[in-house]
């Protein structure tokens, strides 16, 4: 049919005017980007090409470790070098990322790739370079202090374990078993009419005390339980008042499983008192603490 | 006996918990700041503030406490302002 036949002709003729803009477009273009322009949606491509960085390891060889999907766009995570070091990163634009649920489970996700089969010093989420140049520079300059923290850090495993309990039937346990507060609180209820709002606060000055003490008891007999099978723990800032223990264990990869038993050892003396949560492998987060920062250098 | 284990990625507020302040960073003030601008080859290099590892024990609680994070550079940061003068980027091969 003829219309087809038009209609199959057009696109030719276009295409032909397209190449030959392109043509012009590539000739106005000053100066040639160094590195290849790879294909990008149009937005993206307006901005500057950056390198966000998930983490520091060791190693000589240039590795790669899949796909992120930072920013929602999937980058190939490779590594940038600097004598028997590198940068885990991947392409990205300089940016201020937010640290939404994506964002930050895809930064995760990159670093729980890497740890399958390196130790790594996390990055925190977020950090950007400019160029693999950049990065270099930042890997030469600090060197020796990452050096001896990925030694220290070679082969260990951070785990999380928040321990958390029923406050409120504590609570009741305490005033049948705790013999001041029992004692106290029958006499409240006993004499309820007169009962004072002293009395009361003095009740609940009573109950925080104990709970406190039984809450450090606690966490006392559960760090017990599981110092032989770490390396080191830290102690976070419970969250809520249901928290009663925020920790960090590092533990020694090949010991992974022994620290699993011993984490349902301590449970299981606790009955359903507690409830354990515990977290990971993660890298060591709690157990590394490297802050940088700018220093205004001489005029190059 | 409650002991439930998930593995790291799978729960949201145990990563926030580690990625947005741990490890190694660089100094937020300074970073916002920084962006959009050569981070080197601006005249600043990046030097490390403070470097702590934590390989101890927690010991019975209300004894060591919380080991709180050095809080070296941030009042600092506040005056010491890092002029980010954008310089035509360095071509480097």
């Amino acid at each position: 049919m003829s219309p087809s036949k038009k209609t199959a002709k057009k696109p030719a003729a276009r295409k032909l005017a397209t190449r030959e803009e392109a043509a012009t477009a590539v000739l106005e273009t000053v100066p040639p980007s160094p590195t290849p322009v790879r294909a990008e949606p149009p937005a993206r491509s307006q901005q500057q090409e950056g390198r966000y960085v998930y983490g520091i390891i060791e190693s000589r060889a240039p590795v790669q470790f899949g796909k992120s999907s930072i920013g929602g766009v999937s980058e190939d995570v490779y590594t940038v070098h600097y004598a028997d070091i590198a940068a885990v990163v991947s392409r990205s634009p300089v940016f201020i990322f937010d640290p939404t649920r994506d964002n930050a489970l895809a930064h995760e996700h990159v670093i729980e790739t890497v740890m399958k089969n390196y130790t790594i010093i996390p990055m925190a989420f977020g950090i950007v370079f400019r160029t693999d140049d950049d990065i270099r520079e930042v890997l030469k300059s600090i060197y020796s202090s990452l050096k001896d923290v990925l030694k220290q850090m070679s082969g260990k495993l951070e785990f999380g374990l928040k321990v958390t309990w029923d406050r409120d039937r504590i609570i009741e346990e305490l005033k049948r078993e705790h013999d001041e507060i029992h004692r106290f609180h029958q006499e409240l209820t006993r004499k309820h009419l007169q009962s004072t709002y002293f009395a009361r606060m003095q009740l609940g000055r009573m109950i925080d005390k104990a709970l406190a003490e039984l809450a450090a008891n606690y966490v006392r007999d559960i760090y017990d339980g599981l110092r032989a099978v770490c390396v080191a723990s830290r102690d976070n800032k419970p969250i809520g008042d249901k928290m009663i223990m925020n920790a960090a264990f590092l533990i020694q990869k090949d010991r992974e499983k022994e620290f699993d038993n011993a984490v349902n050892k301590v449970a299981t003396k606790f009955g359903d008192r507690l409830n354990f949560k515990y977290t990971g492998p993660w890298p060591p987060y709690n157990f590394v603490n490297i802050r940088l920062k700018l220093e205004r250098g001489g005029a190059g | 006996m409650a002991v439930e284990r998930v593995s790291g990625g799978s729960s949201l507020i145990d990563v926030l918990d580690r990625v947005l302040d741990k490890g190694i960073v660089i100094d937020a003030w300074v970073r916002i700041s920084l962006v959009g601008i050569d981070l080197i080859t601006v005249e600043a290099r990046v030097v490390v503030a403070s470097i702590d590892t934590y390989l101890k024990y927690a010991d019975a609680v209300g004894l060591t406490g919380l080991v709180s994070r050095p809080t070296l550079g941030e009042g600092a940061a506040e005056e010491e302002v890092v002029e980010v003068t954008p310089r035509p980027a360095r071509r480097r091969r």
